[in-house]
């Protein structure tokens, strides 16, 4: 199975999708860096986890989009022609399709870990800032729930229609731009930019309100949860 | 086949599709959004024009690309997802059938904006009522809607040409048109979807910025188009991937070559924009004064023939300065010149002398040096002429620089160079202009002056000689109305310069009346404004611009200040009519008689006292809730963000970060301290002197203070003392 | 290795039924043709075979069990090449069969894909992109991915489709060289190629299964049926199914089948083509 895996994966890195992606996403994550996070989020350092998590969660629709065209590359027009291929081998086809999503989920993750290298890189470069650990956390926060998500929702509706995972691209940017309260944001925006505003003090230090959490835990429960149903659920075959 | 034929073909295909039908619909009905969700003219004074014409045109050019990309993806894509591309490839040459389906989706494009601009006609002329003008509402179709939905479509068309692929197509077209309504929305020349659009005049034309809209339309255009060609040269034949295509393509020499030059003209228009000056990012103040005065060289008299070209919107004229050089050698003379003029030649009593550009530009200056001879009295003749360009910092609410046959706005620089470092003969240098301008137009004097008329030519245009007594001259030239408004209690007239098409709204809203009173309350609280000798002057009503200014006895104050929606609306208490009342204010607290005259780093200006000043007129006409609200809230947020901010509490980081970054970031802290953190003071020393009464006595004697001849300005040092505070008492929490 | 299909019908969710009451038993070694015309339901019961689709009614059973059980099982002893394919067109060759072996669990996937290589001649191509490949190369890939670790059970949906002539021989040979010792279950419709190799035909028409024998009982039933004719009138064709008009300097020379001969056809003896055509062409008349 790592055989399988390794190849999906090569197919889905050496590819100029790929490639296209983490250009769009780093020039995007860059024109933010310095158009936005430069100024310091909420009066935090531009380097605060806080303004680190805006920075993120501006860049997130790029991810989510990105990790959706990546699954929709699985299930292009291409792969459904060599499915009878696959289907006639043994292998399980949840098996095989958790593959893919793992596949998936590493190129997805490094394309984050490229976006946050970007901002580790800006922020030593500019202001010699290297408390790496104080990211793990608004990282984690950002991007852990809405990926999983995106993937788990985009997995089911692929199952269902093609052409449905373009709707979900379609609203994970409106979700990213509609007002919605800091709780069930999808990208967090508001949570970085407004919450240190709202405490007495400046510059405060990095912390999660428990309802904050919870929906996140809740995000990634639910595209998990969905992953499952959609991996197990796979009814290829016509009755 | 024959391309024309097969174009019709290709169009006919594109015709016969209910997708294609749905684009042409929902780009006809696109710009509901701009009535609706998507207002980038929708702020307090956004004109008629600006809400019910550019509003909508902006919100279908922005909807209007992205449903043209995505048919241009999806039209493209189809053929190769259909498998129909072997067969069509055996009939026509993969390349013709790439040109063929980019004219039909251009024809398409057009029809779908002919549908949008003729069912918008009417509902337009219902709203705009006597405003409208049929030549702006098909201009504005046309730069600010029609002008984004090509460059979308070539964008669309390169990008599947080079990737083959939807859905990479797609993506790349939805980051590019993010970018324009992102990170690219506040940098003019980079918003290719979303125009950098202030406002839209209703009185007056609005051509600078229909021209620069256009420009940039243009420099995208080309640009693109370049992209395309060599997208073009990607165009997959013979079964070869990318490079292999590419390599066969790029053998028809034109087809690279047409893709150089248009990226070169793409990259030329960019690098050569006429409309901006390139002024350094950093406000160098320091650029405006001269190192050092010439003491053996004066000026005796200045003089232009000015002739601004209403056609081209360009400007040409002949300045001629009466100078002493009394050194006995050659001289160097600095003069001040529009950025976007340029200096044809010079001579001193008609003999050519050498001159110099100099490079370097900031504050919306370009400063040029002239060898004078030696000689007790020598006249110097400049020929110059250009295009004026608007300051770079503040470009992205262009337009105010308008040159047309119904409206101009020709500002001191713009009219002619003016000298730097010389010493007058007098005790001011009064400018005298003759103004050749279309017959049907009159000039207004923006200060204390004369005008005259001094001839009127054969060709139609008319000759206006003006003088102005202070070194400086700004012009309108316009169908004004002029309404004396007699403020008994201040003794002075106040001449209010109005366009005629805004006279029904000026006597709706009664805005005489709202002028009256702030001339009155400043009277009675500051004193009378005993400087105007003949006790008159102007307020002029100008085109909708980004703010209003003040000087020697006259202020302006942009068209949106009188606006329906902004003087009519008493639930916005002291907001409505509060740039009017700003700028009126500075006739007193005025940026050219009683402060430091030129920019300054520090924040104690004009503008403090001005701001402080607004504030008490609102609390009086409109109330103390609403004046709260539109100041002291706003300055004390503003204030506390101030003090809040990273880079105030860590200058250290602040000064380790490159330059440009730190520009940015200056200018706009400074700003707040400017506007809004000495206000704040002024109103902290107010209580500490004991309430409006003391305060108002205060500065009644600030204002009517013996005049120090040396150094006529109101410094920081001497409200502090006439308050008995000391610096540190006014700090701030 | 045998298969058993009892009373199979698929009907799909259209209504439309695409397979109707059909037995077969297969059993190795054997090389099975299935002949019928487009849209007969030859492709259909293939993916029935691979579980690719599930019967409405009836059931396949493999060595006695149903298939439903026995499906991963089958798989792992199964090579399937379908009629429309894709490939991966990114990966070489190589890549593409090393992919393939993984999935089907093969050990030794070295060694298997080697002897895949070799006998489907891609030799020179196998490190070559996919992308790059001819539709013949292309088809050679899913063959040879079929053969990959030397299944008990072949089903080959069109195998020899865009191959050249010497190919296709070659391909036959190989089909028939696997025969020896499995089931093999080849749908075509080259005649040539079926009469060439399988030891037993099964023909369907719309959906139903027509006759399952040996090629020479379907040429048997066809004699006294097939005969020439020299075309003088194009009246004298009506009742005659045309298989073939030759011109020659003589006239046009005709070969026909009908359910009766006229007096001025000369009776031939029937090659499996015309065999065939007899077949489908009284089934039409039915």
């Amino acid at each position: 199975m790592n055989k399988i895996f390794g190849y999906e994966l090569r197919r889905l890195l050496w590819n100029k999708l790929f490639f296209g992606m983490l250009l769009v996403t780093l020039g995007y994550g860059w024109l933010t860096l310095t158009g936005f996070v430069i100024r310091g989020i909420a009066h935090t350092a531009p380097f605060s986890p806080w303004s680190f998590g805006y920075y993120l969660s501006q860049t997130l629709p790029l991810i989510c989009l990105g990790e959706l065209f990546f699954l929709a590359f699985f299930f292009s027009k291409e792969e459904y022609l060599l499915r009878p291929l696959i289907q006639a081998t043994p292998v399980k086809q949840r098996q095989y399709i958790a593959l893919r999503c793992a596949a998936v989920l590493t190129a997805t993750t490094i394309l984050c870990l490229c976006i946050v290298a970007l901002a580790i890189r800006f922020y030593v470069s500019l202001f010699g800032w290297m408390n790496y650990g104080e990211l793990i956390l608004p990282a984690l926060l950002t991007l852990v729930p809405p990926v999983i998500f995106c993937l788990g929702v985009g997995l089911m509706l692929s199952h269902m229609n093609r052409v449905l995972i373009y709707l979900l691209m379609a609203a994970v940017v409106l979700l990213s731009v509609l007002p919605v309260p800091s709780a069930a944001s999808f990208s967090l925006s508001g949570f970085f930019s407004q919450t240190p505003l709202a405490l007495d003090t400046l510059d405060p230090a990095f912390h999660v309100p428990g309802q904050i959490l919870t929906s996140r835990i809740l995000i990634t429960l639910f595209g998990g949860s969905i992953m499952i149903v959609a991996t197990n659920g796979r009814g290829d075959r016509r009755r | 086949m024959n391309i024309l034929r097969q174009f019709r073909l290709e169009l006919a295909r594109l015709l016969q599709n209910r997708l294609t039908w749905l684009a042409i619909l929902l780009t006809a009905l696109a710009p509901i959004a701009g009535l609706t969700v998507y207002r980038p003219l929708y702020h307090d004074n956004a004109t008629m024009q600006g809400m019910y014409l550019a509003n909508p045109a902006l919100a279908g050019g922005v909807l209007g690309a992205v449903l043209f990309a995505i048919l241009t993806v999806w039209s493209m894509d189809r053929l190769r997802r259909d498998g129909m591309e072997t067969l069509t490839h055996a009939a026509v040459s993969p390349m013709t059938a790439a040109l063929t389906r980019l004219g039909a989706l251009l024809c398409v494009s057009i029809l779908a904006q002919a549908v949008a601009t003729l069912i918008w006609l009417p509902y337009t002329i219902f709203k705009l009522g006597t405003i409208f003008d049929l030549e702006s509402y098909v201009l504005i179709h046309l730069i600010f809607m029609y002008g984004a939905i090509p460059l979308a479509i070539l964008f669309a068309s390169a990008a599947y040409q080079i990737t083959r692929r939807g859905d990479l197509s797609l993506a790349l077209f939805a980051v590019f048109a993010a970018l324009s309504l992102t990170v690219w929305k506040q940098q003019w020349q980079f918003s290719w979807l979303a125009p950098c659009v202030f406002g839209i005049s209703d009185d007056f034309s609005n051509y600078r910025i229909l021209r620069s809209v256009a420009y940039v339309r243009l420099t995208w255009l080309m640009a693109l188009a370049g992209v395309w060609v060599v997208s073009y040269l990607c165009v997959r034949r013979y079964g070869k991937g990318l490079i292999g295509s590419l390599l066969c393509n790029i053998r028809r020499a034109y087809r690279p070559l047409l893709a150089v030059i248009l990226l070169l003209s793409g990259n030329l228009l960019y690098v050569h924009q006429p409309f901006v000056d390139h002024s350094a990012a950093e406000f160098d103040f320091a650029y405006l004064f001269p190192s050092e005065y010439l003491e053996t060289v004066t000026c005796s008299s200045r003089y232009a023939d000015v002739c601004p070209d209403p056609k081209t919107g360009r400007v040409s004229g002949r300045a001629v300065f009466q100078l002493q050089n009394i050194s006995g050698t050659e001289q160097t003379v600095q003069f001040f010149i529009d950025p976007g003029y340029q200096i044809l030649s010079v001579q001193a009593d008609g003999v050519d002398v050498p001159f110099s550009v100099d490079g370097y530009q900031a504050m919306h200056e370009k400063r040029f040096d002239v060898t004078i001879p030696a000689g007790p009295e020598m006249e110097l003749t400049i020929d110059y002429g250009g295009f004026p360009q608007e300051w770079n910092a503040v470009a992205t609410t262009q337009g105010s620089l308008e040159i047309s046959d119904v409206y101009m706005q020709l500002e001191n620089d713009v009219l002619s160079p003016s000298p730097h470092n010389v010493w007058y003969q007098g005790d001011s240098l009064p400018a005298v202009m003759e103004l050749t301008l279309p017959g049907h137009m009159k000039p207004i004097l923006f200060g204390a002056g004369s005008t005259e008329l001094l001839r009127e030519n054969g060709n139609g245009t008319k000759t206006w000689r003006m003088t102005d007594d202070g070194y400086h001259m700004i012009v309108y030239v316009g169908d004004y109305i002029l309404e004396e408004i007699p403020v008994e209690s201040a003794g002075i007239t106040v001449n209010f310069y109005y366009s005629r098409k805004h006279q029904p709204i000026m006597e709706a809203i009664n805005a005489t009346e709202s002028i009256r009173q702030t001339i009155e309350y400043c009277t009675e609280h500051i004193g009378p404004l005993s400087f105007y000798g003949d006790g008159t002057f102007n307020l002029i009503e100008s085109r909708i611009s980004g703010g209003g200014y003040a000087g020697d006895g006259a202020s302006l104050a942009n068209e949106g200040d009188f606006t329906i929606q902004n003087l009519s609306d008493g639930a916005k208490g002291g907001s409505s009519a509060q740039v009017t009342i700003h700028e009126l204010v500075h006739q007193w607290w005025g940026l050219g008689n009683m402060f430091e005259p030129a920019y300054t780093e520090s924040v104690w200006s004009a503008e403090g006292l001005t701001c402080y000043t607004t504030y008490r007129i609102v609390k009086e006409l409109y109330g103390e809730e609403a004046a709260q609200a539109a100041y002291i809230d706003r300055w004390q947020e503003e204030v506390d963000n101030y003090y809040k901010d990273f880079y105030v509490r860590h200058p250290e980081y602040l000064s380790a970060l490159p330059v440009k970054y730190q520009a940015g970031i200056s200018n706009s802290l400074w700003e707040i301290r400017k506007y809004s953190e000495m206000p704040l003071k002024i109103l902290k020393a107010e209580k500490l002197v004991g309430g409006e009464d003391a305060m108002d006595e205060i500065l009644k004697s600030l204002f009517n203070r013996e005049l120090n001849p040396e150094y006529p300005y109101l410094t920081y040092q001497e409200f502090l003392d006439a308050c008995h505070l000391s610096e540190e008492d006014l700090n701030l929490e | 290795m045998n298969v058993e299909i009892c009373n199979l019908s698929l009907t799909y969710p259209s209504g439309k039924t695409a397979l109707r009451e059909i037995n077969l038993s297969m059993g190795s070694p054997n090389l099975i043709g299935l002949l019928g015309p487009n849209g007969a339901g030859k492709s259909t019961l293939m993916k029935l075979l691979v579980a690719g689709l599930l019967p409405t009614e009836g059931k396949i059973s493999v060595d006695g069990k149903p298939l439903i059980q026995q499906e991963r099982l089958l798989k792992a002893r199964l090579g399937y090449l379908p009629q429309s394919f894709g490939l991966f067109d990114e990966l070489t060759v190589w890549q593409f069969l090393d992919y393939m072996a993984a999935l089907k669990g093969i050990a030794g996937s070295k060694e298997a894909i080697a002897a895949a290589i070799q006998r489907t001649h891609l030799e020179e191509k196998q490190k070559a992109k996919i992308r790059t490949l001819s539709g013949g190369q292309r088809q050679r890939v899913g063959i040879a991915q079929a053969i990959l670790g030397n299944p008990h059970f072949l089903i080959f949906d069109e195998p020899t489709v865009g191959l050249d002539p010497e190919e296709r021989i070659s391909f036959r040979n190989l089909f028939s060289q696997m025969a020896q010792d499995r089931l093999v279950l080849l749908s075509t419709h080259i005649i040539e190629d079926v009469q060439s190799v399988c030891n037993q035909l099964v023909v369907i028409h719309q959906g139903c299964i027509r006759f399952v024998g040996t090629p020479a009982g379907l040429i048997a039933g066809a004699v006294g049926h097939v005969g020439v004719f020299r075309e003088k009138d194009q009246r004298q064709e009506a009742g005659l199914h045309i298989t073939s008009r030759v011109n020659t300097t003589c006239g046009i020379a005709c070969r026909a089948v009908a359910e009766e001969l006229p007096d001025f056809v000369e009776q031939v003896e029937p090659t499996l083509e015309d065999a065939y055509l007899y077949l489908i062409s009284r089934e039409a008349i039915r």
